[in-house]
């Protein structure tokens, strides 16, 4: 027993030993990022343009404004109304008597502009008639001057007998997609004029009935959500004026220095698809950079009126008129206004339409491709001079490791480049915590140097300067690892001419690339 | 792993008996109505691991550049890994005479097994030891990586021969814990400028969770058949066929079979899947998916890594007192070659009542490759005690066997 007590003793003893973590560092490595960073990604929206094959322009359009029908003419929501009420008393109306109303005008609420003729792209009726007969009727409604491929708008409703007091109704809604709608009026001289008819037929098979001056017989329209992508007639002159405002957002990202670039032409160029004269003017352009600096542009263009004239031809053979503001160094501070490098744009418009009033004769007309764009286009060389031109970009970091399992002790990344680019480069850093406060800050063991460091590549045709960075990732930023919520990289970008020193103008060669690939190397601890 | 050192390291402390390693001193002459034996082992050995790295990673600690560096040395093409934790008692009753025939006793068993096999490549061990960063520009082999571990228990009954003290008996078992891997092809290739990485994979894994003490029943034999064969002087050899744990398991539940025949080459990401966040720090990353490892489950049936042994034994009854020994074992596992190994005993008598026997033997093959062990056992009236090591330079495993007999 005493055996058996000694025993359990020790089992218990031995039990309570718990095994030690058992732990030993690793050293691995793994490719993490491949990639080539090339400019033809921008050669397939014309933003880059070679004539040569050996150089690059930058041809760069954007649209800023594009205006279509629906933007200037707005039909609101609209309710017609007819109502049709016997002077007189009619007793002993057979079954299947009829009595037409006449064509009744109703005015579309539009002010300023005077429509004769629309095309409906979208939009809805929703028809309601009445019936106060003590006997079934049929309405038949008609838009007289509303056709859809030549068929003019009808329909008939059968309404159940009701009374003087609580007609019976019935409802439906129906699409006008498609209609095109005369709205001269029944004299064929006014305009914005809808015209309604009512007809209504009582029941061929029921019973004889009577008609008094009591009974009202009414069908209302509800038209809504109308949208036209045709009108012609005239269309007023309005004034269209506002300012649009653009960011480029990826130039925030920049924190200092400056570029030097060539001077570029900046053309606006006002198209106009519509037919209507046109008088407009761009009344300011400005740009602000990273450092709030605004630029405006100056020139003897700005605030100055151009005129536009309508366009020719219609529906597929529509040939838009255009005019061409051009901004250059001779007649503006163009120049300067890029080198702001500004990441929001304001451009401030105006446009009237018919600044001569209806010459036309109610003829302007507004196709469903009718456009009144204004578009900008940047010309030049790309040639770029960058002085310390610094860019910061930041990611959210995300990545936790417990020292009590695998974990990570340091680190080596190391970036790889080909550059094809006349533009070095010194990266660094920054491993920063939630609140932004930078942690650890690791530069490059050295810079991705300029392709005018290199040697020619045959094969490319391009000077090709290989470089290796390395980023040393120490135990105490590993050891951070948990408190880094924010990586930002920074990087600053000089084009030297390495025989003066100095940074200057260099130009783009066709097809340059820069060739990345990180690689990291990381001494680990496995533990279990 | 933790649950399986935690064993190795109870089951040397604790359960401190030992089976069929050490050489059976047979003795015909004892005439005892009933007989305990109670068998422990706990033995681990392998090919090019220094028991200063298995020990560390057995009993916890920091494995230095040093003792992995030991360790790398021993390393060959193919090297084994080896643990076979076990510990039984039997009672042989032979006072009874089953069916009625007078040479026929039985024997009750029941015991406890932990068995681990591990065949890997050199750039096996690199890899897991060193990572990958010695294998740029080369590629690491690991085709042909075996490993399999068992924990199981079982009960036995069966018959037993009176005067031969042979027996044969049944088992039942329970398979409690089971895993298995294995490396068909495995080619791990990382480029010179460290911007590729392929790997070529063949294989398959599978195992039971943990959380289950029964996962698995089977059945499977004991047969302990020894025999003579007479001298040239008359005088009777005696030897021994052992077979232990010969039996299989079919799971209760399926189990969950993980397997993968693909080749993943992987150049990096690209800039828009950094800035995307499509990268493995995405938490839609899938490592199965990306991987192309298909998940199912199965309810195979699993073989038990049986225990055979053929030996001469020492005779207990014999004049002389220096008695040679010799056999060889196998267990049924692809990473244990067929194990040869011979000795000498020499008894002393310690009086009418008291015997000892001590011995040295050797061995090749195995888990392990050259092995020395020393044993030594008492006999005190109806009691043995022996204890041994099969492995007592210890340079690549540690072996620790006793035994406890007692016949009345």
């Amino acid at each position: 027993m005493k055996y058996l007590s000694y025993f359990i003793i020790l089992c218990f003893l031995f039990s309570s030993c718990k095994k030690k973590d058992t732990r030993w560092n690793t050293d691995w490595v793994a490719p993490i990022v491949s990639d080539t960073l090339r400019l033809t990604n921008l050669y397939n929206d014309s933003t880059l343009i070679s004539s040569n094959q050996s150089t690059l322009d930058v041809d760069l359009t954007r649209t800023l404004l594009d205006i279509k029908l629906s933007d200037i003419i707005r039909i609101p929501d609209t309710t017609i109304t007819q109502l049709f009420s016997p002077l007189f008393n009619l007793n002993n109306v057979q079954p299947g008597f009829t009595f037409v109303n006449s064509i009744e005008e109703h005015n579309l609420g539009i002010t300023d502009v005077e429509l004769k003729k629309i095309r409906i792209a979208s939009g809805k009726i929703k028809v309601k008639v009445y019936n106060p007969l003590s006997t079934q009727v049929f309405y038949t409604v008609q838009l007289p001057g509303a056709t859809k491929n030549g068929v003019l708008f009808e329909q008939t409703y059968s309404v159940n007998a009701g009374s003087i007091s609580q007609p019976e109704t019935s409802e439906e809604e129906l699409d006008l997609s498609g209609y095109e709608i005369d709205l001269r009026g029944e004299s064929g001289l006014s305009f914005n004029k809808l015209q309604s008819k009512l007809a209504i037929k009582t029941d061929p098979n029921g019973s004889t009935t009577s008609i008094t001056s009591q009974h009202d017989f009414k069908f209302d329209g509800a038209i809504s959500d109308l949208i036209i992508d045709y009108a012609k007639g005239y269309f007023g002159n309005q004034l269209v004026s506002d300012t649009t405002s653009f960011s480029i957002s990826y130039l925030n990202n920049i924190i200092g220095g400056t570029i030097d670039i060539p001077s570029p032409t900046l053309k606006f160029t006002i198209e106009n698809g519509m037919k209507v004269s046109l008088k407009g003017k761009v009344t300011h352009a400005e740009n602000t950079n990273y450092s709030s600096n605004t630029v405006s542009l100056n020139s003897s263009e700005i605030g100055s009126d151009f005129y536009v004239s309508p366009a020719t031809g219609s529906w597929a053979s529509l040939n838009p008129s255009e005019q061409t503001k051009t901004f250059n160094s001779t007649n503006s501070n163009i120049e300067e206004f890029i080198e702001n490098l500004g990441s929001t744009y304001k451009i401030g418009y105006q446009f009237q339409l018919n600044p001569w009033g209806n010459v036309s004769g109610g003829a302007d007309e507004i196709f469903p491709n009718s456009r009144i764009k204004v578009k900008v286009n940047v010309q030049m060389p790309l040639t770029v001079g960058a002085d310390g031109l610094t860019l910061r970009d930041t990611f959210n970091f995300d990545l936790k490791q417990d020292p009590s399992k695998i974990h990570a002790n340091a680190g080596i990344i190391t970036l790889n480049a080909t550059n094809a680019f006349p533009i070095a480069c010194e990266p660094v850093l920054y491993f920063m915590d939630e609140n932004n406060f930078v942690l650890h800050t690791v530069v490059g063991s050295a810079q991705i140097s300029s392709s005018k460091l290199g040697s020619m590549n045959p094969l490319t045709g391009l000077l090709e300067k290989k470089s290796s960075v390395e980023f040393i990732l120490s135990e105490e930023v590993i050891a951070d690892l948990n408190k880094i919520k924010l990586v930002a990289v920074e990087a600053r970008f000089d084009t030297p001419n390495y025989q003066s020193g100095l940074n200057e103008q260099q130009s783009i060669p066709y097809g340059a690339f820069l060739a990345v690939k990180l690689n990291v190397k990381l001494n680990g601890t496995i533990v279990y | 792993m933790k649950r399986v050192i935690s064993i190795l390291f109870l089951s040397t402390f604790l359960n401190g008996f030992s089976q069929s390693w050490l050489p059976i001193n047979h003795d015909t002459l004892l005439n005892r109505k009933h007989e305990f034996i109670l068998t422990g082992t706990a033995d681990y050995a392998s090919t090019s691991l220094r028991n200063s790295l298995t020990q560390k990673l057995f009993y916890g600690g920091e494995i230095t550049n040093e003792i992995k560096d030991k360790s790398r040395e021993l390393q060959r093409g193919v090297n084994l890994f080896g643990s076979d934790l076990n510990a039984e008692v039997e009672y042989r009753n032979y006072a009874v005479s089953l069916f009625k025939n007078q040479n026929w006793g039985f024997v009750a068993k029941a015991g406890y097994y932990s068995f681990i096999n591990a065949l890997y490549s050199k750039d096996l061990f690199d890899l897991t030891f060193y990572g990958n960063q010695g294998f740029i520009g080369d590629t690491a082999f690991i085709s042909g990586t075996k490993f399999s571990s068992y924990s199981f228990q079982k009960i036995g009954f069966g018959w037993l021969n009176k005067k031969s003290k042979s027996s044969i008996a049944l088992n039942l078992f329970n398979l409690s814990n089971y895993r298995n891997a294995s490396i068909r092809t495995g080619e791990l290739f990382q480029s010179a400028e460290i911007d590729s990485l392929s790997i070529n994979y063949d294989g398959e894994a599978s195992f039971t969770n943990g959380s289950t003490f029964i996962t698995g029943l089977g059945i499977g034999i004991d047969v302990d058949l020894k025999f003579s064969v007479l001298t040239k002087k008359n005088k009777p050899i005696y030897y021994q066929f052992l077979a232990k744990n010969i039996g299989f398991a079919s799971f209760i539940e399926p189990i969950n079979k993980y397997a993968a025949d693909s080749v993943f080459s992987f150049t990096g990401l690209t800039l828009n899947q950094v800035l995307n966040g499509a990268s493995i720090l995405d938490s839609n990353f899938s490592v199965l998916d990306t991987f192309n490892v298909q998940k199912t489950t199965t309810k195979r049936t699993v073989f038990f890594p049986g225990f055979l042994q053929f030996s001469k034994l020492v005779d207990s009854n014999s004049d002389r007192k220096l008695q040679e020994f010799y056999g060889v074992r196998m267990f049924l596992c692809p990473a244990y070659n067929p194990l040869i190994f011979a000795g000498m005993d020499y008894r002393i008598s310690l009086g009418s009542n008291a015997l000892m026997n001590i011995g040295i033997n050797g061995s090749y093959g195995g888990f392990s490759r050259y092995r020395l062990g020393m044993y030594s056992s008492l006999k005190i009236k109806n009691w043995n005690v022996g204890i041994a090591s099969e492995n007592i330079l210890g340079r690549t495993g540690q072996s620790l066997l006793v035994r406890l007999q007692c016949a009345f």
